[in-house]
């Protein structure tokens, strides 16, 4: 716990190194969300300690049943612990901010991985070994992670900031892995765990790519962007590869986590009664949905950044220094070894072990996935393409015309053009401009009153130490009428 | 050696980050690099050795399983990584 903690202060000074406006503003955010978490994480390994009398603070097997206040309580008060420092829904809305307002580098390490690898962790354990759950349990939590997949990816279209737009992508993927981790179904627990560490790869990627991109152009918003794909081609490649491993697009790593969370959760729906078949089918239905949006949004990234018209004032941008590109370049390289030697390496060597351990069985694959052949398909699909290209080459590279003459600067249309009229649709515009009050942010609307409170509180301290003492006698009235 | 190696993973860092205070900025990183590395090289060792708990006064005060090795296994990649990125073209005041 104490590591736990120390995990939270180092979010807050890393977002306080930032060098935005708003960048003190997400550290205190960041700080009392983490650190409110933490209480939730003491107060439920307190329970547990009065629950099972035990005398040590590990968290090992202890099956605990869900049947009486205290242990729904703990259980309740970890999974706030652990959905906050994972970034899933509704705890999630400091990880956009933070990706948005502290430093790259510590935005791809930290929430972007470090703090979803304990998060899930500790979901993972409370799921497993610490608690008994019942279906409706499970049911719960699959359905806060579709949650999480479906708010974070339909937030993801209102962003022009590369940055937020990478943080909310990240909290949608943190449903994917809520989904499998808490689903009860070995083969979507096993997905899960494999999606998290996927997660944590191709993420760290897009920000890193995302970083090298930014150091050039000293921006990161989407609408000043655009054509930087031909002056930083290592780059682009780069992005390409984490892009399409986060959309799941096979034979990247991203394909084959999620596609075993889903068979997980689909073989899951066979042993359900049918009322819960329909509710968890509505949640595969919003992940199937949400994978599609990510995809498109990653387009829109990749677009926005590398492709279409270059502004003039970086065409003197050059590729990222080497080190740059060997760091994204090995993470590359790893979005594509787990995802062709998906079960030869990840899955024999890290995630298999593991979910043994907890006590379960090794998941049964249902139908066939062969990576390799996939990627053979997909090679010949390519060499057609070019062929096919190559043969009939009739493309004509020109500038943009507008009204006869050639399209100024200023009637550049930038990635982000058509994607702001989807925002402004009518039902998605109302959403949008509520979440742009924040009036969806539980931090704001938690904040708001208790700073009125804590305001309030503060005429009650006039300084006199007679009323201190008094405050301090009926206080441990209370706790004592309490504890007896 | 098993306790060694846990207790390992978690004081080289701490010692290096106190380090870090007092040295020059280019030892620091060669001193970094070379940490995470060290780590790194730890963390292949923790799937070969069968760990025992690391006990304190008769206080279990660590303990791991596999879920933690590849939890942790996963962190020292990705820093090794982030480090890597970090050594040259980003901004270094603070």
């Amino acid at each position: 716990m104490i590591f736990w903690g120390l995990s939270g202060l180092t979010l807050y000074l890393f977002a306080l190194l930032g060098k935005t406006i708003d960048s003190p503003k997400t550290a205190k955010k960041t700080f009392i969300l983490i650190g409110g978490s933490d209480v939730f994480l003491i107060m439920g390994f307190v329970l547990i300690w009065f629950i099972k009398d035990i005398n040590s603070w590990s968290i090992y097997t202890m099956q605990i049943e869900l049947s009486g206040w205290n242990s729904i309580i703990a259980f309740a008060f970890l999974l706030i612990a652990a959905f906050t420092k994972a970034g899933g829904f509704p705890f999630h809305t400091w990880v956009p901010d933070f990706s948005k307002d502290a430093p790259v580098e510590s935005a791809a390490f930290l929430p972007a991985s470090l703090d979803k690898l304990l998060g899930i962790y500790l979901l993972a354990r409370m799921m497993t070994l610490l608690f008994s759950v019942d279906i409706l349990v499970n049911m719960i939590v699959i359905t806060l992670g579709a949650l999480t997949v479906i708010t974070a990816v339909m937030m993801v279209f209102n962003q022009n900031n590369s940055r937020k737009l990478l943080g909310y992508c990240a909290v949608s993927q943190v449903g994917y892995i809520i989904m499998g981790v808490g689903s009860g179904s070995v083969l979507a627990f096993a997905g899960g765990l494999f999606h998290m560490i996927n997660h944590t790869i191709y993420k760290s990627n897009l920000f890193l790519t995302l970083g090298a991109v930014e150091k050039k152009t000293k921006t990161s918003d989407l609408g000043y962007l655009g054509g930087l794909g031909k002056l930083m081609p290592v780059t682009f490649i780069m992005a390409v590869i984490g892009a399409l491993s986060i959309s799941g697009i096979p034979p990247f790593n991203g394909f084959f986590s999620k596609w075993m969370i889903y068979q997980g959760l689909i073989e899951k729906t066979a042993t359900l009664a049918s009322g819960y078949q329909i509710w968890l089918l509505i949640c595969l239905i919003l992940a199937f949905f949400g994978s599609a949006l990510t995809l498109a949004n990653l387009l829109r990234f990749i677009h926005s950044i590398y492709l279409g018209r270059r502004p003039e004032i970086y065409n003197k941008v050059t590729e990222s220094p080497s080190n740059q590109w060997i760091a994204t370049g090995l993470l590359s390289l790893l979005c594509i070894v787990f995802g062709i030697f998906a079960m030869e390496i990840p899955l024999k060597q890290f995630i298999y072990p593991a979910v043994e351990q907890t006590g379960m069985p090794i998941p049964e694959f249902m139908g066939l996935y062969a990576p390799k052949l996939i990627v053979i398909l997909f090679a010949i699909g390519f060499a057609v393409g070019l062929i096919v290209y190559f043969l009939t080459k009739k493309v004509r590279y020109d500038a943009v015309y507008l009204g006869g003459s050639e399209g100024e600067e200023r009637f550049r249309v930038a990635g982000t053009a058509f994607y702001n009229e989807i925002r402004n649709m009518t039902p998605l515009k109302s959403i949008y401009n509520f979440a742009e009050k924040k009036y969806f942010d539980l931090y704001e609307l938690g904040s708001k009153p208790t700073f009125a409170l804590s305001r309030t509180l503060q005429k009650a301290h006039p300084g006199q130490l007679q009323l201190y003492m008094l405050y301090i006698i009926i206080g441990m009235l209370i706790f004592l009428a309490i504890i007896i | 050696m098993e306790n060694s190696i846990l207790l390992l993973l978690l004081l080289v860092p701490l010692i290096i980050s106190l380090i870090n205070v007092f040295i020059p900025r280019i030892a620091s990183e060669i001193l970094t690099f070379l940490g995470i590395a060290f780590n790194l090289i730890l963390v292949y060792f923790l799937f070969h050795i069968a760990l025992s708990d690391v006990v304190f006064f008769g206080v279990t005060i660590f303990s791991i399983d596999m879920m933690g090795i590849f939890v942790i296994t996963f962190i020292q990649i990705l820093s090794f990584l982030i480090l890597i990125f970090s050594l040259k073209g980003v901004e270094r005041e603070i």
